[in-house]
């Protein structure tokens, strides 16, 4: 098995600064006395990785291709791996450049996972590249790590990547998602969706019947939740549709035969596309002449944000010509682990304080089933 | 009488270690108006007592020892090798729960794995799981099964309606939650070939008994063909004995084959508990639920068993069904294992072609008795182990004149549950007949329909 | 080393019964629907007995030894319910014979169906489902149908607490409706302004367990109760739970509309290795209409004839859940061991199950933290990593058994990371609990200073830690054909 590697050597380093994030700041967390967490982390999950191989019974077949140094080979030859091919150059203060294009290089060569040690970030830039071809997962050593690419620990990381040399992984495709720094230096909550990609994906304990770890993969539940919409949106025929931003969205849409945007807000009438990519505009145009409209939306992963982050187009306006009556919201076992509230911030604190004031919002997780979260207030 | 195992300073020590001043204590959560009833039941006895007191209650009984008995009807008296209790007395078996630690309960997985095996060679089938509650519920999950596999435009089950009437009962409970429904014409005449027929687009699958509720063995080559082609699954409801004997439903396309596994070594029991077969293609090894034990290593390279695809269980995403499947019936599993170890390969064939004669013995004697007819509609259909019998007056009636006059148990009453056959008699013959009761029976048919024969 | 499987001790020719000739004139049997071979094994009997009795030693059971696992009370089986449930006069009646000759099996499933009842505070008891997942579901078919027969089958919203068993939810969709989980607050119960936020012309009903899988008793159940039959929904109660109130509370006195009894929990019935279960439903008397036929009626004195006891149906019955009348050979063994117990032996049964469960609580709780530490029922749920240690629950769990001791229950209830749920029962001894008590802490002192050896356990069992995913990759299901 082929695996490509690489550590983000100063992922990490701003949070424990204060400084939220090292995008573009790198000097002045150093300066601040930032010291590098990444390598160990990376060990950390590379040890266990070990291990699990060795528990396992499994002779290690892994061949790695990764970075020179601190990029990736130090930490890979400091735990034993041998059969180690560096295929970029790491600089002494590498950029977003230099991931991507290791990333590119290991994409080339044909890997079959890419494990990187990072933050979302690192997941942006590595996902840029690979797209939705070869899996990724991250050991956490970010600052900010939003995104559905991360093992919980570095040691369960290293859990992950055995399970998948040894085969029993899926690999659905996961949101990533990161912060504009800029404006979260500030004290602004901005997370963005920016890309997805595919992860494996080590199933979050479900419960079966009683003494039973049972596992399920996110992606069954997506399609869970997608065929019990599709069959919620083909019983309603006059009802426009407003779908929201994210994967979990777009499998519906996906269900339906439709293509949908992955950052847009689309709309479906009679179970055809009525619109893409629709600004505020265009939504209260087609609300003009469909007024019967329902809004299906996806939280942000961990903050929760229902409205106002990464779907601005639905405006106040949109928001209550389409009533606040018929919002859906859907998100996936796994999702809402993370995000134990939801928000809203529309802006119109009137309009907010309306949403919140159910005090809890039901989700739609699976085929007819929902979880009551709270909203805060 | 209280089995409490601590001594009074034990007692003392752990309350100590709660930090409570009495046991009542602990209940302080409880709502105090509900806390500790008054509760009216009889005073515990002695386990002296309650031997005498059970085996006085069961004497109110007249058992299937206690003289010739012909009944049948999905409940059967077969032999029960000794093996097979000596196995199920093995605490370590029975005193154990689902086997979810696989390093404590190879010896459960073990047995289950051999279950799976035999049954799957049985039937001809590639996939048995571990077992279901019973025959009834075997089948429940098969139309679920069906209707999952087949989507949203099938929502109907065809089933024929000399499948077992409360097992159609149970089918038609489970469905009734669903948006599914069950269908079936009231013709008990008509055959597995007629049925095809009403298979619509709508039909996703067809549910055949063979043999069937009245004991007549369908003709069903070429069946599952003609229902494939139009678009559903095969059904079919053995016995599983006759698989001793018998082509099995694998052999002609069947997609799902289920049991009702009470004649493999299960004492009758007033009807439970009993085991459910279910056995199917390999195509459908992710939609079959129940527990399945599958082959694998320990970290040594060890042969060892497991619960395998977990994840089916309670996850298995069904649009109009779905599955809560917990239990199992694992013991009842574990008896038939060890009833067909035991039998073997010949074993089975020979009780099957003792049911088949015999049956036939007693069918042709009665069909020679003056005022009863076997098989009154359709006689030269092939039957086994089960007929019926047409009889000039309520089977009802005879029943009770056999048990009074005669001290036989004769056959189900057809007229409980198809009223226009309140005159006819289902007699089931197996091994456990010889020849003797079976002529005492056609005796006493002989007496009571010319005595009582209505005009 | 392994045990071989029966076919692979099978050799042609092989006997272990011996069946009499036939002594009837042998009927044609029709030569095309003859099969060739039915693929079973032949042994002799000694095989036979030596291969299930080393399958046996590689089994573990309560008979073998402490089996705490959490929310499936494995109690003591005893020995006299085996014995009463093996009379012939139990063992051998079928279930179509008629109601004159079974009084006495009759009688027993009344009397067993009346003690029920006043166990549970219910107007009366079908002892129809098979299993615990059964009787939820007929419980759920029932709440359809009583909502259908008031004109509001439009509630279609079944409400469910975020601890409850997997099977609850699984249920509900069976039962057609949509199940909609609630958090739970701080203190491990239900989260009443969830529920409050739920209660709407739509809600069908709850399922509540109580105590929950926390083996907390609901603390404001009766305005959590209130809250549901106010908006008109029904609640139904999982009776998992009973072995810590039975003689102590009656769900019915607490507003439980619909409850099912385990009987292989509560009352004693052998767990089988996974089945056969029994989950007797109890009902107030506004469901009891509608209960699962048959049931077991007894007739006036000026009504009875050589018939006392009979069957019947509920006048609204959603109609039948098994075979025949349930789990008989089950009712058999928990109507002796409720004779033998009587209510006073059954309260004496419920504190000791409470008792043990807090004392193993309060002993365990510094190595291993409990998430909601108060006073707990029959069971508790405490955190499998010990305090200072990087290990698993599972690894903790598959140490015990070099320690021979069965694990609790893993990884469940899901609110809990790292979950071992505890549950001893009331059988076993302070010395039992003490050793169990050892163990751990053994265990936990392991897990920080040598974590290698959980990770590597067990290694006292015929097996070591099995390959999974191997299983669920190669899909070995039963042996491979050997013949065609």
């Amino acid at each position: 098995m082929l695996i490509g590697f690489l550590i983000n050597p100063i992922a990490g380093m701003g949070g424990r600064v204060g400084l939220k994030g090292t995008d573009g700041v790198v000097e002045e967390a150093i300066l601040r006395g930032a010291q590098p967490v990444s390598e160990g982390k990376a060990r950390q999950a590379l040890r266990q990785l070990r291990h699990a191989l060795e528990a396992g019974a499994r002779s290690s077949d892994i061949r790695w291709l990764t970075c020179s140094g601190a990029m990736g080979e130090g930490a890979l030859r400091a735990t034993g791996f041998e059969d180690i091919a560096v295929v970029h150059e790491a600089v002494e203060t590498p950029t977003a450049e230099d991931t991507r294009r290791a990333t590119a290089a290991f994409v080339n060569a044909g890997v079959d996972l890419i494990v990187f040690c990072g933050g979302d970030g690192t997941a942006r830039d590595i996902a840029q590249i690979a797209g939705d071809q070869v899996p990724i997962v991250g050991i956490p050593s970010g600052v900010k790590m939003y995104s559905g690419v991360y093992g919980v620990s570095a040691e369960r990381t290293g859990e992950i990547i055995a399970q998948f040399v040894a085969g029993g992984l899926d690999c659905p495709i996961v949101d990533i998602l990161d912060l504009d720094e800029e404006r979260y230096r500030k004290g602004e909550w901005a997370v963005r969706l920016v890309d997805s990609a595919r992860t494996p994906y080590q199933p979050t304990c479900t419960q079966s019947s009683k003494a039973l770890i049972t596992e399920h993969a996110d992606e069954a539940f997506k399609a869970d939740i997608a065929e019990y919409l599709d069959e919620e949106i083909r019983s309603h025929r006059t009802t426009l549709f407003v779908l929201g931003p994210g994967s979990t969205v777009k499998a519906i849409a996906e269900r339906l035969g439709i293509v949908k945007t992955l950052l847009g807000i689309d709309a479906l009438l009679e179970g055809a596309a009525a619109g893409a990519d629709l600004n505020e505009n265009a939504l209260l145009k087609l609300l003009d002449i469909y007024p019967v409209a329902q809004l299906i939306l996806s939280p942000i992963g961990a903050q929760g944000f229902v409205l106002g982050r990464g779907n601005l187009q639905l405006s106040p306006a949109v928001v209550r010509q389409i009533g606040i009556d018929h919002l859906t919201v859907v998100a996936t076992p796994a999702k809402l682990k993370r995000t134990p509230v939801l928000r809203f911030d529309t802006g119109d604190l009137e309009l907010d304080a309306r949403l919140a004031d159910r005090r809890f919002l039901p989700v739609i997780t699976g085929y007819r089933r929902r979880r009551l979260v709270p909203i805060s207030t | 009488m209280s089995f409490t195992t601590h001594t009074k300073d034990e007692r003392r020590a752990m309350l100590d270690a709660i930090g409570v001043a009495s046991a009542e204590a602990l209940f302080d959560d409880i709502p105090l108006h509900a806390r500790f009833p008054d509760l009216e039941l009889p005073p515990a006895i002695s386990d002296i007592e309650l031997e005498r007191t059970f085996r006085r209650l069961s004497q109110r009984n007249v058992t299937l020892d206690d003289g010739p008995s012909f009944l049948g009807a999905g409940c059967y008296r077969h032999f029960i090798p000794a093996t097979v209790d000596y196995v199920l007395q093995r605490g370590e078996f029975y005193t154990s729960y689902t086997p979810y630690q696989p390093e404590l309960s190879q010896g459960m997985l073990q047995a289950m794995f051999e279950y799976q095996s035999m049954i799957c060679r049985l039937t001809g089938m590639e996939v048995s799981n571990a077992s279901h509650y019973d025959g009834a519920t075997s089948l429940a999950e098969a139309a679920l099964l069906a209707l999952d596999e087949a989507g949203k435009n099938r929502s109907r089950i065809l089933i024929s309606p000399a499948v077992h009437p409360h097992y159609r009962d149970v089918v038609a409970t489970y469905l009734s939650g669903t948006q599914a429904s069950l269908i079936g014409p009231e013709d008990t005449t008509l055959s597995a070939a007629d049925l095809v027929g009403k298979v619509c687009e709508e039909t996703a699958a067809l549910v055949i008994q063979t043999p069937n509720f009245f004991g007549y063995l369908e003709d069903l080559n070429g069946i599952a063909e003609k229902v494939h082609a139009r678009g559903a699954l095969l059904i079919v409801l053995v016995d599983p004995i006759m698989l001793g004997l018998f082509q099995p439903p694998g052999s002609y396309g069947a997609d799902i084959v289920v049991a009702d596994g009470q004649s493999l070594g299960i004492a009758p029991s007033f009807g439970g508990p009993s085991v459910g077969i279910f056995a199917t293609r390999r195509a459908y090894i992710r939609r079959l639920v129940g527990r399945l034990v599958g082959k694998t290593t320990d970290v040594e390279g060890q042969r060892g068993y497991v619960l395998t695809l977990a994840t089916r269980e309670q996850h298995i995403r069904r649009a109009k069904a779905t599955s809560n499947i917990c239990t199992n019936s694992a013991l009842g599993a574990l008896a038939a294992a060890t009833y067909l170890a035991t039998l073997g390969r010949q074993g089975l064939r020979q009780v099957a072609e003792l049911c088949y004669h015999k049956s036939h013995y007693a069918a042709v004697r009665i069909a020679a008795l003056p005022r009863c007819s076997v098989n009154p509609v359709t006689p030269d259909r092939p039957f086994f182990k089960e007929f019926s019998v047409e009889l000039p007056l309520p089977a009802a009636e005879v029943n009770q004149a056999l048990q009074k006059e005669f001290g036989i148990i004769g056959g189900y009453d057809l007229g409980r549950s198809y009223p226009a056959m309140t005159n006819r008699l289902l007699i089931a013959a197996t091994e456990m007949n010889p020849r003797e009761e079976i002529d005492r029976l056609v005796e006493a048919l002989e007496q009571i329909t010319a005595s009582r024969a209505v005009r | 080393m392994s045990e071989p499987t029966l076919y692979e001790l099978s050799a042609t020719g092989r006997k272990a019964v011996s069946l009499p000739e036939c002594d009837v004139k042998l009927a044609t049997i029709p030569e095309h629907l003859i099969r060739a071979d039915n693929g079973l094994p032949e042994l002799t009997e000694q095989q036979i007995v030596r291969h299930y009795l080393r399958l046996s030693q590689r089994n573990f059971g309560v008979d073998c030894g402490f089996y705490p696992l959490g929310s499936c009370t494995m109690k003591h089986n005893p020995k006299t319910s085996e014995q009463t449930a093996r009379l012939p006069g139990f063992a051998q009646i079928h279930p179509f014979q008629d109601e004159a000759i079974v009084q006495g099996a009759l009688q027993l499933m009344f009397e067993l169906q009346e003690q029920l009842k006043e166990i549970g505070g219910f107007e009366a008891v079908s002892l129809q489902p098979t299993a615990g997942a059964q009787g939820e579901l007929t419980a759920l078919l029932m709440i359809r149908a009583y909502h259908a027969a008031r004109g509001e089958g439009h509630r279609n919203e079944i409400l469910i607490p975020d601890s409850a068993h997997g099977t609850n939810p699984a249920s509900a969709t069976m039962a057609g409706y949509i199940a909609v989980e609630v958090p739970s607050d701080g203190r491990g119960n239900v989260d009443l302004d969830a529920v409050r936020a739920a209660c709407s012309g739509r809600l069908a009903g709850i399922m509540l367990t109580n105590p929950n899988t926390l083996g907390l008793f609901e603390e404001r159940v009766e305005e959590l109760v209130g809250l549901v039959r106010e908006s008109g929904g029904v609640v139904y109660g999982d009776g998992a739970n009973m072995n810590a109130l039975t003689a102590i509370a009656r769900p019915g006195d607490l507003g439980i509309d619909l409850m099912h009894f385990n009987l292989h929990k509560t009352f004693a019935t052998p767990h089988g290795g996974g089945g056969p279960g029994s989950g007797p439903l109890g009902a107030s008397s506004q469901l009891a209409p509608y209960l699962p036929s048959p049931i077991v009626e007894r007739l006036p004195e000026d009504k009875k004839g050589s018939v006392e006891y009979t069957l019947t149906c509920p006048s609204h019955s959603i109609g039948r859940m098994s075979s025949f009348h349930g789990s008989f050979g089950m009712f058999v063994r928990a109507y002796s061991y409720l004779r033998r117990l009587g209510a006073p032996g059954l309260r004496a049964a419920a504190i000791d199950a409470v008792l043990n469960s807090n004392y193993l609580r309060v002993r365990l709780r510094d190595d291993y933290p409990v998430p909601f530490d108060r006073t707990c029922m029959h069971e508790f749920v405490c955190e499998g990593q010990p305090k200072g240690s990087e290990v698993r629950a599972i690894d903790v769990s598959k140490r015990l058994m070099d320690f021979g001791f069965h694990p609790p229950t893993n990884y469940f209830p899901l609110t809990v990371r790292e979950a071992l749920m505890i549950e001893p029962t009331e059988n076993e001894c302070k010395a039992t609990l003490d050793a169990f008590v050892e163990a751990m802490r053994a265990i936990a002192k392991e897990a920080r200073e040598e974590p290698g050896r959980l990770r590597e356990a067990p290694s006292a069992t015929p097996v070591r830690r099995l390959d999974e995913v191997r299983a669920a990759r190669e899909l070995t299901v039963c042996e491979p054909t050997l013949r065609t």
